[in-house]
């Protein structure tokens, strides 16, 4: 009953989390995008940055999640 | 957002002084490191759990729980510095040919893009105050302008004097071009 209650609070966790990842990401993105600076170009660079850690951080905590649950 | 005119040419783009952005990473960074520290510690040294808890969780799970949420606090921790050098990278001025333009994102969800003429300024103050902004040359630069219209400022810009100059020399050649003189 606790190990079911604590792998329900995690994995809300993890969407919550994921959400708020998912979220400021799209909105620097658009931001970039909607600014629209002369020296943009550079930048690109730094949001794919941006883009492949964030993802690199949720895969790592979905599989570390994934191994709790199974 | 930013069109530039016809025959418009971006002479330089200022942003704070590189070592503001440090400072305001300096938190996270201590945070950020901490918690990988963390990780290591947690997956290398075993720790000896009391048997209230492993009746309760396997101890298997213990470790990778608190993996999982330090994993989670580094997440939030990498978005607050995504945020903080968003602020920092999109806070410009870009002075052109023919006007000052300034770009700031108040937060995550507001922004705020103006330009001033630079047949409007009537003068330029610049503020270097403290040690550190002496010592590395930077500093908050002020446009005055005619008219009620608001003030500019170029917050900790590096080498704020010579910014200052360039400022005039754009004047005086746009002056020189619409025959102002």
């Amino acid at each position: 009953m606790i190990i079911e209650s604590l792998n329900i609070v995690l994995v809300f966790l993890y969407i919550v989390v994921a959400l708020i990842t998912v979220k400021i990401t799209f909105t620097v993105f658009y931001h970039f995008k909607k600014f629209d600076l002369p020296d943009i170009e550079k930048s690109k660079g730094i949001l794919e940055i941006i883009k492949w850690i964030s993802l690199f951080l949720l895969i790592v905590s979905f599989v570390i999640l994934a191994l709790i649950l199974l | 957002m930013i069109e530039l005119r016809e025959n418009e040419e971006v002479w330089t783009i200022k942003r704070r002084h590189p070592v503001v952005l440090a400072i305001s990473l300096i938190p996270v960074s201590l945070f950020l490191i901490i918690t990988i520290l963390l990780m290591f510690l947690v997956c290398c040294i075993n720790i000896d759990i009391p048997e209230m808890i492993i009746n309760i969780i396997p101890g298997d799970d213990i470790v990778l729980t608190v993996l999982y949420i330090l994993s989670l606090s580094l997440i939030i921790l990498w978005q607050i510095s995504v945020v903080v050098f968003v602020n920092y990278y999109l806070d410009c001025w870009i002075i052109t040919n023919e006007r000052t333009i300034s770009t700031e994102l108040k937060t995550l969800f507001s922004r705020n893009v103006s330009s001033i003429s630079h047949n409007r300024i009537q003068d330029i103050t610049v503020e270097v105050k403290g040690f550190l902004q002496t010592f590395l040359n930077y500093g908050n630069l002020q446009i005055q302008t005619a008219g009620k219209f608001h003030e500019f400022i170029f917050k900790e810009i590096p080498e704020p004097y010579k910014t200052k100059e360039l400022i005039f020399k754009a004047q005086k050649e746009f002056r020189k071009s619409r025959d102002f003189n």
